[in-house]
This record gives structure tokens, C-alpha cells and sequence, in this order.
């Protein structure tokens, strides 16, 4: 009972901090809309400057299938010039070097702007599709009417196709939604809980706890139950603001709050286990957003972990919450299952009950 | 007099090299005052910290009663003593009611017999008005009667004040030595100070602490006698002379 007192009061204070609610609650929502509007949809309006060389009826075709494509904004150049790029006006060069003579024959070579990765990828994947598909217009053209099927499987004997694996029709946001979602969780609750043991310390009122029969698991259960509490609000407010305003993919619902339920409980146990290794609130809240922008980069969210050297892959699975995001995309975008992600709902519980004992042994260190 | 309080070679050492409290060993008897005085760094704090359980001894043994910190049950010991903290210490963005509340359940009283007793030291303690009011709101001299109150709630035996009327004013100074001599008809107080007036005016006896250890224990004006001094000012002066 000493620990729902415990639970009450430090709620209580909570809700009654109204600039903290109101900075509190905002976060998952505005942090969703920005994150939704910056991913909005896939790369679109691409400046690229096209280098025609002959102009003839083969080039002047992949020009016009190029400037077709609504991802790009073609311009035309004469040559290369690095210094469009330098100054970012143009993320890449497409040289279409296609002589006219018979059988057409030439080839078409991108530069590419370093500096835009994500859109190197679309640009290539655009410009190459665009050159297989003039290319086999161009050599159908060369074939008489009654060998044309023939030629045309001989030309494209394997056809490739590629789609993804799930019942849903995924935004490119999708992607990044599924991580904001189990991101928010921690941000909120890592901060609130890194700083809940250190004020009370600053304040006197940890000291005066403990001259009472409080005990130290009475504090630190008291005070994770009132932060799981608003760790639930923060999660339906930011899955109903992603889900609401920018339509994201949403799998199993009661899956989803299960996962930002443990994320909630295990971002609050590791705040309270900063807060009992910290003396002040300063060094409570360093090491809190030190540990939060860990967890934002092993999980994956910049770079997948097959982007990550193969010694550190085995660091980023040993945080937790890779975990919860990565059955967070699954449950969402894949539609997974419960027995899908068991083992990654394994390892939130046992992470979380690893915190809450370390916090509870490091604090009990306190009186020695 | 029964002595309520015993303490034999208590010593405190940080780190296993910084020694707080070395070899300390004093009787404190029922319904009496008892100060612990010494400048900063003289180990007068550790000590109060070690006897409210706060702190765990390295060495030595401190009995209460019938109850031994080191093998007793320390909820029974807690529920023996009240603790006023240096500070306010006590939560801003709670109410006054809230506050008694929160340091008063783990005692398990029944819930009408705690309501009795907030009454009791709202009134006697003249907090009533203000019970509602965030504690955040109030004054220091207000603040610090609803961290009396809070240490009251449970009606403990002993009540341990460290440093209670640093940076008050000498009215609400003088209103909190009226209230400790009342409190002394029921309970056994121990305090620390650094007001050494204050020490020689409530205290039935002090240990004069320095560098860890007692070098002075008995009641004040036999101190100041033996010293052939007019107040504790200036046996504290001849103490560090002479020591340092």
C-alpha cells in the first residue's frame, strides 16, 4: 500500500505542474507532425540537370521519359558543372551519351550528389528504369512486325518485379512512424524519470522518506507506476496523433500499446536508475539525453543494423529498445503477431525488471 | 533517568578512508535535549544521520530501547523517532494536508486517528488556516512548522531537528525553542546547531564534537565552568585553539 501513496502523491504533483503537462503532453504530438510533414512522401521534385550530347530520336526519348517522371524537376545543361552540386541547386547530372547510328548503340551515366544519399537511390532506381525501358523500344523498333514476340523475349528473357510483403499500403512515413512512436515514449519518461529521484534528493524529502518505514522498493515502484501513467497518455496520444493526422499503417492495436506499455516501463526504470547514479539534477538530465540519443541511434531509426559494423550490431541488440522498435514495424507494417514478437516482448520484460532491481540495489547502496 | 538512547564506539568511515565519526560513545536519558555541537566538518551531522538510520555505522553499536539498529527491525526503529531535516524538505507542489499525509501513512495509523492528529498539530502549531495552501506558498518560519508537523504526525519518541532554525528570524527562532521545550514533556529530543546560544539555552546536555570524535559531554554550564568560560562561544574558541 506504502507504494500506491507513493504512486498517488507523485502523480498528484505531476498533474498539478501545468507548464510540465502542458510541455509533457504536447511533445508526442507536435513531435509527430513535424517528424510526418519532414517525412511526407517518397523523394519528389528531384532537380536534375540533363546533358543531351547528339539529340537524337533515342536520346531525345529518354529526355522526354525522364522529364516525365513527377519525382523529378529535369533541367538541360551543355556540361557538367560541379559547382550547381557544391551549391546544392542540383542533386545530380544524367549524361545521356546515345549516338545516332544503326543499331542505336551508347550509354547514359548519373553523377549523383553525395550529400543525398536517400535521393541517390530513387535517382538511380528512376534513370535505370527509364533507360531499360527505351532501350527495349529502341531494339523492338529495329525488329520486322511478325519476329517482335520473339525479340521481345529475347531482349527481356527474365522479368523483374519487386513489391512488399504486407496486407497494408504503406506512406513512406510508415516507416519512420512506427519508430517516433516507441522514441516518444522514451524521451518523455527517460527525462521525467532521470530527474524524479535527484530533485527529491536536492529537496530533502528523500531523506525525510526514509526515516519513515518507506522502503527503497516502496519509492521506486511508487514513482514507476505514476510515470507508466502518463507513459500510457504520451502513447495513445502519439499513436492516435500519427494514426489521425497522417493515416499510418497501425497493426494489432492491443499489440501496439503492449509494446509502448513495456517501452514506457522500461525507459521509466532506466530513468530511475540514472537518477540514482546522479548526485544533481544537471548530471540526472545529461546522462538521461546522453542515454535517450543512444537509444535513438541503435534502434535503427537513421540506419538499418546491416549499415552497422558487424562488432557494434551486437552492441545495438543489446539495447533494449532496438527491440521494441523493431516489433514496432513489424506489428505495424508487416502485421505481425503476437507469436511473431514474443521474443522481443521477452527481452522488454527482462530489461525492465533488470533497471528496476539495479535502481532498487543502487539506492539501497546509498545508506552505506 | 531511563536512557532512551545508547551509543557505544560509533564510527563512520567513507570510502574506507575519510573517517566522519570515530569511536563515539554517549547515554542520551528520556524527555531531555540533547545537543550536537561543533563546527562544520566535525562529524555532528553523520552522527545524527547514522542515529536516524539514514546512515549505516561502519563500526559500533546504538540501541534504542530495546531495539539494536544493527540487528533490530529497522520499521520499529523508525517508527520510534520524528526527523526535521536541515531544509524544508518537503514537497513545494503539495498542499500542507498533503504533505502530513504523505510522511504519515507508512506509520499505519487508521485513517480517522491521523485526521485527529493533523488537527491536533494544525492547531497546535497554528497551521490551520493554511492547511490547504501549497507548501510552495508559505514562508520559511510556516514551512518549517509544517516540517515539524510532519515529523509529529506519528507521535514518535524521539525527534531529531539538524540545524531547525538556520536562517529564520529571531521571532520565529524564539516561537520553535517554546515549542521544543514543550515537545520535551512527551519526547526526547536530539539536535544539531551551530547557534551555540541556542545550544546552552534548550540543552540538558551536549557533546561537543570535532574532527569525528566527542571531546566534550555534559550539561552546558558544567562545560562552561570547566572551561572557565562566560558562554559556549568561547569554550568553542578555546576548543579549536587549542586543538588546531
Amino acid at each position: 500500500m506504502n507504494l500506491l501513496t507513493i504512486a498517488f502523491y507523485e502523480l498528484k504533483r505531476i498533474l498539478r505542474n501545468h507548464r510540465l503537462i502542458l510541455i509533457v503532453l504536447s511533445q508526442p504530438i507536435v513531435i509527430s507532425i513535424i517528424v510526418g510533414l519532414i517525412v511526407y512522401h517518397d523523394p519528389q521534385d528531384i532537380k536534375l540537370a540533363v546533358i543531351n550530347k547528339h539529340h537524337n530520336e533515342a536520346s531525345d526519348k529518354l529526355e522526354e521519359k525522364i522529364k516525365e517522371n513527377n519525382k523529378f524537376i529535369v533541367e538541360e545543361r551543355d556540361e557538367v558543372e560541379a559547382e550547381e552540386v557544391k551549391n546544392g541547386k542540383i542533386r545530380g547530372f544524367v549524361i545521356i551519351d546515345v549516338a545516332d547510328i544503326k543499331p542505336t548503340s551508347g550509354k547514359v551515366e548519373v553523377l549523383n550528389d553525395p550529400a543525398g544519399r536517400h535521393i541517390q537511390y530513387v535517382v538511380t532506381s528512376e534513370i535505370s528504369k527509364a533507360v531499360a525501358e527505351i532501350s527495349k523500344e529502341i531494339a523492338l523498333q529495329n525488329v520486322s512486325k511478325p519476329n517482335i514476340e520473339i525479340a521481345s523475349s529475347l531482349i527481356e528473357p527474365v522479368e523483374y518485379s519487386s513489391k512488399e510483403l504486407t496486407p497494408f499500403k504503406l506512406q513512406n512515413f510508415d516507416y519512420f512512424a512506427s519508430a517516433i512512436m516507441v522514441l516518444l515514449i522514451i524521451l518523455v519518461l527517460i527525462n521525467l524519470s532521470g530527474i524524479s529521484i535527484t530533485s527529491e534528493r536536492a529537496s530533502g524529502t528523500f531523506e525525510r522518506l526514509f526515516v519513515t518505514p518507506y522502503s527503497k522498493i516502496d519509492v521506486i515502484l511508487g514513482k514507476a507506476i505514476s510515470l507508466l501513467a502518463i507513459g500510457i497518455i504520451i502513447a495513445l496520444i502519439g499513436t492516435g496523433s500519427l494514426y489521425f493526422i497522417f493515416s499510418i499503417s497501425i497493426g494489432n492495436f492491443w499489440l501496439v500499446m503492449l509494446i509502448n506499455l513495456l517501452v514506457g516501463a522500461t525507459a521509466v526504470t532506466l530513468g530511475l536508475l540514472v537518477s540514482s547514479v546522479t548526485y544533481s539534477v544537471v548530471e540526472s538530465a545529461e546522462l538521461a539525453m546522453y542515454l535517450f540519443f543512444i537509444s535513438v541511434i541503435t534502434t535503427g531509426i537513421m540506419s538499418p543494423i546491416e549499415t552497422a559494423n558487424k562488432y557494434f550490431a551486437y552492441v545495438m541488440k543489446a539495447v533494449p529498445f532496438y527491440y521494441a522498435v523493431d516489433a514496432s514495424r513489424r506489428v505495424n507494417m508487416v502485421d505481425a503477431g503476437w507469436s511473431n514478437i514474443a521474443i522481443n516482448i521477452y527481452i522488454l520484460i527482462g530489461s525492465f525488471i533488470f533497471f528496476l532491481v539495479l535502481s532498487i540495489i543502487l539506492l539501497r547502496r546509498e545508506a552505506r | 533517568m531511563a536512557e532512551i538512547i545508547k551509543v557505544e564506539n560509533l564510527t563512520k568511515i567513507f570510502n574506507h578512508k575519510t573517517v566522519a565519526v570515530s569511536d563515539v560513545s554517549f547515554e542520551i536519558e528520556k524527555n531531555t535535549i540533547f545537543g550536537l555541537i561543533g563546527p562544520n566538518g566535525s562529524g555532528k551531522t553523520t552522527t545524527q544521520r547514522m542515529l536516524t538510520t539514514i546512515l549505516r555505522p561502519t563500526s559500533g553499536i546504538v540501541k534504542y530501547k530495546n531495539h539494536d539498529l544493527e540487528n533490530g527491525n529497522i520499521n520499529d526503529i523508525r517508527r520510534m523517532i520524528g526527523y526535521v531535516p536541515q531544509g524544508e524538505s518537503l514537497y513545494g507542489d503539495l498542499t500542507v494536508n498533503e504533505n502530513l499525509d504523505i510522511f504519515s501513512r507508512p506509520f499505519g495509523l487508521s485513517n480517522e486517528k491521523r485526521q485527529k492528529r493533523f488537527d491536533e498539530l494544525l492547531d497546535k502549531l497554528k497551521l490551520k488556516d493554511r492547511k490547504n495552501d501549497l507548501v510552495k506558498n508559505l514562508s520559511g518560519g510556516l514551512a518549517k512548522r509544517v516540517s515539524i508537523a510532519c515529523s509529529l504526525v506519528h507521535e514518535p519518541e524521539i525527534l531529531f531537528f539538524d540545524e531547525i532554525t538556520n536562517g529564520l528570524d529571531s521571532s520565529t527562532r524564539l516561537h520553535i525553542w517554546q515549542l521544543l521545550k514543550e515537545l520535551k514533556k512527551t519526547s526526547t529530543i536530539i539536535f544539531t546547531t551551530h547557534y551555540l546560544d541556542e545550544a546552552e539555552n534548550l540543552c540538558d546536555k551536549i557533546a561537543i564534537m570535532f574532527e569525528g570524535k566527542i571531546l566534550e559531554l555534559d550539561e552546558p554550564h558544567t562545560i562552561i565552568k570547566k572551561y572557565k568560560s562566560k558562554n559556549l562561544n568561547e569554550v568553542m574558541t578555546q576548543i579549536i585553539a587549542k586543538e588546531q
